[in-house]
């Protein structure tokens, strides 16, 4: 798949017709609008300073994704950055129009090619049965799916992210895959990739009272104070997890099925205060596990930084491209970077960082 | 005369004191060029040829000579096959205008190093095998037949 080829040279290769992003967009705004008929609901975000408003087709799929994000609502915003149409066959009755591309055109990570250039960015997640589009003319986004309860339970933990990705790519932010948790004032983004500790780190945080903004994607400022915003208010607990927080275990959202999925928490519901918007940052910690008695600081560079949040960040994030990389090394750059070396107990890693942030800058 | 060019934009770099970080954003690899390795991939990226860049090096390390062109052809031979670079005809056109920034006269000459992650190439490998329904849209195969 060549996606660098100008759009009308992009041919789907089965009809022999020119791939048509434009029309196929505003065929299946067409069919959200009739999905959507006589039960559309409307949430107004601010997320990363940006104004979201996202239009949903029906509650049955609006329930399914407004919890992660709910911490974001504010209902002031008025012309919106971006607007995310969402829907679903099966709740609504609608009907999507039949993929205008050739089976040939299904490249790697749900890439279509001919649909995918300057302007439009489509990605279609075979199994799960998820489209989504983004015009960058107009910032309008189209997200179906053709069952919503077939929608996986990480996508409920961090609705619209490619959407969201693809909106900001020219902007000095970038979704990166991090934790966030700090103090009224400022705090540290915990960085790694997945079994890393970020979890476990960020849920110690918050199980001592340090204010969160997140688990696993949290959306970087890159400006000259680095900033965290919070995208999602989802924890996603592994099995070592939920036996090392029992108290958490009450508040699983999914318990009925975690033989198959991670353990979900909508932390908003329950934590409404150490849920924030974001704060500056002072520091990235890399939690690694040493086998030591204590836990500690230990200061590194730039580098593991880079190598901690880029490859997991840009091989989640479809359309993630060398400026993606450059805003994460501004950002791994612009602040001290440490290791955060776990202790045998958990309440040592808030204490750690709660010291680490009474210091001052 | 052997050319080549960084196989973008598949590949991403970002460059810290001494090291090279490259991701490979198909492969779902990513790497880490140590010791002299961040050199000869610049030069490489500055349109020289492996020739010339043996030539360059051993200009400042006569000493040396056996050693550098031998370890920069491994060097380049394993970034070709990790799909990092890609062999092309001619010299690449930036290659008149772009100088290597890294290339000093005073600078030793280290043995090249390439590290290779791929631990998250799990991320990347999802079956692409699938159907067409009768919706006009791809299932996979076990969801259709099923």
């Amino acid at each position: 798949m060549d996606l660098t080829l100008p759009l009308e040279q992009q041919l789907n290769l089965a009809s022999g017709k020119p791939a048509d992003p434009a029309g196929f967009f505003g065929a299946i705004l067409h069919a959200f609008q009739r999905a959507s008929a006589g039960k559309l609901i409307e949430h107004r975000y601010r997320i990363g300073g940006k104004a979201v408003v996202m239009r949903f087709a029906g509650p049955a799929i609006a329930e399914r994704f407004s919890p992660a994000i709910e911490h974001l609502l504010d209902p002031t915003v008025a012309a919106p950055d971006l607007t995310v149409h969402i829907f679903d066959d099966r709740s609504t009755g609608a009907r999507m129009p039949p993929a205008p591309w050739a089976p040939e055109c299904h490249g790697q990570r749900g890439l279509i090619q001919g649909y995918n250039d300057d302007r439009f960015f489509t990605t279609y997640e075979i199994g799960i049965d998820i489209l989504q589009m983004f015009d960058a003319e107009q910032n309008s986004a189209i997200y179906w799916v053709r069952d919503y309860e077939w929608i996986p339970y990480w996508e409920n933990s961090f609705p619209m992210r490619s959407i969201l990705h693809w909106r900001l790519r020219n902007e000095p932010l970038q979704a990166i895959h991090a934790g966030a948790v700090g103090n009224a004032s400022d705090g540290v983004l915990i960085a790694g990739k997945s079994g890393s500790g970020k979890s476990t780190t960020t849920l110690a945080c918050l199980a001592s009272g340090l204010l969160y903004a997140g688990d696993d994607y949290v959306l970087a400022d890159i400006t000259a104070q680095p900033y965290v915003h919070s995208l999602y208010s989802t924890a996603k607990l592994v099995p070592d997890n939920c036996e090392r927080f029992p108290q958490l275990k009450p508040l699983v959202s999914n318990p009925d099925k975690l033989s198959e999925q991670k353990a979900l928490i909508y932390l908003k519901e329950h934590f409404p205060t150490s849920v924030v918007r974001g704060f500056p940052l002072r520091a990235i910690l890399l939690p690694r596990v040493t086998g030591q008695q204590n836990a500690r600081l230990v200061k590194t560079g730039a580098r593991d930084a880079f190598r901690a949040i880029a490859p997991t960040t840009l091989l989640h994030l479809t359309r993630a491209t060398e400026e993606a990389a450059r805003k994460i090394s501004i950002l791994s750059r612009a602040l001290p970077v440490y290791w955060l070396e776990a202790g045998n107990e958990l309440p040592q890693i808030p204490h750690v960082i709660r010291e680490f942030l009474s210091r001052g800058a | 005369m052997k050319f080549y060019r960084v196989n973008r934009p598949d590949v991403v770099m970002e460059s810290f004191e001494g090291e090279l970080v490259l991701v490979h954003m198909k492969s779902g690899n990513y790497y880490s060029l140590q010791g002299s390795a961040p050199v000869i991939w610049e030069l490489i990226d500055c349109g020289s040829s492996i020739e010339d860049i043996g030539d360059q090096m051993v200009a400042r390390h006569p000493e040396d000579a056996d050693e550098i062109r031998r370890s920069t052809r491994n060097l380049v031979e394993e970034l070709v096959a990790e799909s990092l670079l890609v062999p092309v005809a001619s010299a690449p056109s930036p290659a008149s205008t772009k100088k290597s920034s890294l290339l000093q006269a005073d600078a030793p000459f280290v043995l090249p190093v390439l590290e290779r992650y791929t631990d998250m190439q799990e991320l990347l490998l999802i079956d692409p095998i699938h159907d067409v329904d009768e919706t006009g849209w791809p299932r996979r195969k076990e969801q259709s037949e099923g």
